[in-house]
């Protein structure tokens, strides 16, 4: 019974699609009708013309009734709809400028916000799309005194410390996991290759609950076991699935490939891959011991347990359990819900993306308030056409449906235009991430769900903006329509003008807000960063899993820096625990351990340890005292350098050559004062630190810093040969120029400066293109009032003044409550700049002066436009 | 307008012609023409459906899936459009006949009422 009506409605949409043959067969069926009637007459007795004649009468008008049948069928709405669209499309193709405007001023908009709400899907809404139920999981964060989190952003705990919170907390957790992310040397026929990847616990992805692409994932009971991240797989395995099985020597160790991971897991950060996993313990299994094992820790909460219970669980657990740390308390742990952005940077974070959003909105906001001005221009301009279709009896409802239609369509083909613009600056924005130690695998490229949204977005605002006009158009008044020869629409333009008006505001707030960005980029481009960079490459080693010992490792790194320095073009060469520029370095609360100094001079410092050349190698000027020695070794007195910032907050306007400090349950002299600089980001507010002599430190791992006149690219190839020839199975760890290291680290800024900035320039274009508008439009309008003026002697540059002081009055006011608008919003805007006040006069001043300036410019032609009109031509338009 | 054979006719009543339809469809199919003439003829010529409801009223028909059409040669070799009734048009038509008889007969119980 269903299958009838289906198909009976089926049937029907033949209608769409093949009309012709729907047409001719209603046309053969009364032909027909009407033949048999007239045999029927011709067989009452009538002559077959007069039955004919009769048989047509007694039919009635078959245009009509072909009419009627087309309303019965149900298609007829998309019918008529489709006519609109084809008539809509006629009409923009008779009027290609108008229609070439309109479509890029939408697609510019549809483009910057489908840019960025593909960026905060990707980034925001499915962060981890390989993690099933991920709203389930959660990272343990702990808050501690005297630490500084490092890793990434995640605030790490002890390897030992994780195990104890597994221990104590199993009521909460379903599965509590621990993971890092850690550098790995893997064995290849031409040497070690660096590979970023991550050590985690046995139960890391049951716990995740990701799925195999290949293989199995390792759980309890499985030793020396890998998982190789599916672009690990492709690259450097061909995708061949006979990997399975096979050994690989990972850091001098054999382990067995059991599995391949699916190419849409790549770790717990977004943007930030892991090319391969392994089990934390197999890993540093015999591996030094001493150091910590930072590890973050996630966990999957159990069915049925409340978070707040769940929280006061872990918060009692916290606080009982001792930190391997002694020198640190635990203040609180809290649970945090695992979306991809590491716990402390996912404010600010979510707030830039905010704000961007915003900013792409604003765009948006702009380009449509111009397409509708335009709009009404247009059907001001069509006004005879529209006027004889309202004669001919076209309804009222049926004329705004076509005019909607025609603005929808505007609309939409404009939104294809912006979702292909969204594509390219996607692809723009993911390569211009710089080249980074780390994998960067961001894919910000709009998903369907974007797209079928950026759509949808353009139709709504089609039919949102595309409504006064069509409302006005069809508000006019027919008779008087015809005497002087077209519709008058939109008789005042005071309302027109406060809309460009405000427009000019949002304008001025996205040029403000731009132009903050870019000074914001300029300050950090022009900050002393403290060290010379230029020339300089970086590289980590890592001797810990190799299984080197005591003065095996110092013997080493002696080894490999004098080869390095023997390399020909190389200048100089050093060690540092952290590189500069490589991402938050850890940090410790130090106090003062002079006679007399008491707890209020305790003060958190980032610290490093450097090797004699180190400081003279990046070029750290040294501003009192003196530099590391050689002399200063294992057996010598504990001696350090501290910064300025360092050495103004424990000792304030005093001299700390010759004073100590308290760290790690010895005293250390300071014997040198260094000149403040950038440590991890050139954004960084002015920071502590403190460098300890490489030889007091001793450290298995370290950041190889060698200067050179060789090219980045061929000093790292050398470095690897000079590597391999002490230990084939070690590899070179994030081995990049500094100078990028740099740029990276300016990536924020220069992203914000490029993107808003980009939005701030739309911003402008779009307010010009807007001014234009209302002023031809109104010069169109007043043709003859020109004209007439004209006559009677105006001077042409009366009849400029006017049209221009209109535009300069409009854009004025905008600009005004532009200026106030934006001295309220850019505060948010503050924490993300640098160097650079959110109320910073020169940029408000300028953005003024260019509003006013591209005001100006865009009256010119509409003014040129007014003085050269005839009083004849004036007249005749009536 | 009235037939050549001159006797006063009646209009169908709107919404007794979807009925009628359907029960001259239940005889035979056929096509349009001949479903005005076999109500006429039903009706001892007194009711006429006129061309202009009848097909709108086929199209209706069929949407509603009571109906099928199909195109046909008839002897002489014209394409002609044949309407036969599906099983839910039978239904329909059980269902409806019952109804106006009912609206009748309650018609025609307050009519008779004086």
């Amino acid at each position: 019974m269903i299958r009838d009506t289906v198909r009976g409605r089926l049937r029907q949409l033949r209608a769409l699609f093949r009309k012709p043959s729907v047409e001719r067969d209603m046309t053969d069926e009364f032909e027909f009708h009407i033949r048999m009637q007239t045999e029927q007459y011709v067989r009452e007795g009538l002559s077959p013309v007069e039955a004919r004649r009769r048989a047509l009468v007694a039919f009635g008008g078959v245009e009509r009734y072909k009419e009627g049948v087309r309303d019965s069928r149900w298609t007829r709405v998309i019918e008529d709809i489709a006519s609109d669209v084809r008539y809509a499309a006629r009409g923009l193709r008779r009027n290609p400028g108008f229609t070439m405007v309109a479509v890029l001023t939408i697609a510019i908009g549809i483009g910057a916000t489908t840019a960025v709400s593909s960026m905060l899907n990707s980034i925001l809404l499915r962060p981890l799309p390989a993690v099933s139920q991920p709203e389930e999981l959660f990272d343990v964060s702990e808050s501690r005194s005297g630490m500084t989190s490092g890793m990434l952003g995640y605030r790490a705990v002890e390897w030992l410390r994780y195990e104890k919170y597994a221990a104590a907390t199993p009521e909460v957790w379903s599965g509590l996991a621990a993971h890092r992310y850690v550098g790995f040397s893997l064995a290849t026929e031409s040497g070690a290759v660096a590979i970023n990847g991550s050590l985690t616990s046995r139960n890391y992805f049951d716990v995740l609950g990701v799925r195999p692409a290949l293989g199995r994932f390792y759980s309890e009971g499985d030793e020396f076991a890998v998982v190789l991240g599916y672009a690990l797989w492709s690259s450097r395995f061909g995708s061949d699935r006979g990997v399975i099985g096979t050994t690989i020597r990972l850091d001098s160790r054999p382990f067995t490939v059991i599995g391949v991971a699916p190419p849409a897991f790549i770790g717990l950060t977004v943007g930030i891959r892991s090319d391969l996993w392994a089990p934390m313990p197999d890993y540093w299994a015999g591996g030094a011991s001493g150091t910590p094992d930072w590890v973050a820790v996630v966990g999957r909460l159990r069915a049925g347990v409340e978070l707040p219970r769940a929280s006061a669980i872990v918060q009692a657990a916290a606080v009982n359990i001792q930190p391997e740390q002694t020198w640190t308390t635990v203040h609180s742990a809290t649970l945090a819900p695992v979306t991809g952005i590491p716990v402390v940077a996912r404010t600010g974070f979510n707030a830039f993306l905010g704000m961007l959003f915003a900013t792409a909105a604003l765009v948006l906001l702009i380009a449509a308030g111009n397409v509708a001005g335009m709009l009404l221009a247009r059907s001001s301009a069509r006004g005879r056409e529209i006027a004889i279709r309202l004669a001919i009896g076209v309804g009222r409802r049926r004329l705004v449906r076509q005019l909607l239609v025609e603005s929808t369509v505007l609309f939409l083909i404009g939104g294809v235009g912006g979702i292909l613009l969204a594509f390219w600056l996607t692809g723009v924005l993911a390569r211009s991430i710089p080249a980074l130690p780390a994998t960067v695998a961001v894919d910000v490229s709009p998903d369907l769900r974007v797209l079928a949204a950026a759509l949808v977005v353009a139709a709504i605002t089609g039919i949102v903006f595309g409504l006064a006009p069509a409302l006005r158009s069809a508000r006019a008044d027919v008779m008087d329509a015809l005497k002087r020869g077209g519709v008058r629409i939109g008789t005042r333009s005071r309302g027109r003008s406060a809309f460009v008006a405000a427009q000019f505001a949002m304008a001025v707030l996205l040029v403000v807000t731009g132009g903050l960005f870019v000074r914001s980029l300029r300050a950090a481009l022009d900050t002393d960063v403290g060290f010379d960079p230029d020339g300089v490459v970086a590289a980590t080693i890592n001797l810990r899993p190799h299984g080197y010992e005591g003065d095996q490792i110092a013997a080493f790194w002696s080894d490999l820096l004098d080869r390095v320095r023997a390399v020909p073009g190389v200048e100089n060469a050093g060690l540092a625990d952290w590189g500069l520029m490589f991402g938050p370095t850890n940090g410790s609360d130090v106090q003062s351990s002079e006679p007399g100094w008491t707890e209020q001079n305790r003060t958190n410092t980032r610290f490093n340890a450097v090797d004699p050349g180190w400081l003279d190698l990046m070029r750290v000027p040294i501003i009192g005292g003196r530099a590391f020695a050689v002399s200063d070794n294992e057996s010598s007195p504990a001696v350090i350098l501290v910064n300025e910032t360092l050495a103004s907050r424990l000792w304030p306007d005093l001299d700390p050559i010759g004073r100590t400090i308290r760290f790690n349950a010895r005293d250390w002299e300071v014997v040198g004062l260094t000149r403040n600089g950038k440590y991890s980001t050139i954004g960084e507010q002015p920071t502590a630190m403190l460098f300890f002599p490489w030889a007091q430190w001793r450290s298995s791992d370290a950041t190889l810093h060698v200067r050179s006149g060789l090219g980045a690219g061929r000093l790292i190839e050398q470095l690897r040969v000079e590597l391999a020839a002490i230990d084939p199975d070690i590899g070179l760890e994030n081995a990049a120029p500094v100078p990028a290291m740099v740029g990276l680290s300016l990536f924020p800024q220069r992203f914000a400066a490029w993107l808003i900035g980009g939005f701030g320039v739309a911003g402008l274009i779009l307010a010009m293109i807007g001014v234009y508008g209302v002023l031809a439009f109104d010069v169109e309008r007043n043709t003859r009032e020109f004209g007439i003026r004209g006559a009677l002697g105006a001077r042409t540059m009366q009849l400029v003044g006017a049209v221009v002081l209109h535009g300069l009055l409009v854009a004025a006011a905008g600009t005004v409550a532009g200026l106030l608008l934006a001295a309220g919003a850019t505060r948010f805007a503050g924490t993300f700049l640098y160097g650079v006040a959110p109320l910073d006069p020169l940029t408000f001043g300028v953005a003024a002066a260019l509003m006013l300036a591209v005001a100006a410019m865009a009256a010119i032609v509409p003014a040129r436009r007014a003085s050269a009109i005839q009083p004849i031509e004036a007249l005749r338009t009536d | 307008m009235r037939p050549p054979t001159g006797q006063p006719t009646t209009d169908v009543l709107r919404g007794t012609l979807e009925l009628l339809i359907l029960r001259t469809l239940s005889l035979e199919p056929m096509h349009g023409w001949s479903i005005t003439q076999r109500i006429q003829q039903l009706s001892s010529d007194a009711l006429q459906v006129g061309q202009g409801s009848l097909y709108p009223a086929l199209q209706r028909l069929e949407q509603k899936g009571w109906l099928d059409s199909d195109w046909e040669q008839t002897d002489q070799n014209r394409r002609v459009r044949v309407y036969r009734l599906t099983r839910s048009g039978r239904a329909a038509l059980k269902a409806e006949t019952a109804s106006w008889r009912g609206y009748v007969a309650a018609v025609e119980s307050i009519l008779g009422a004086t």
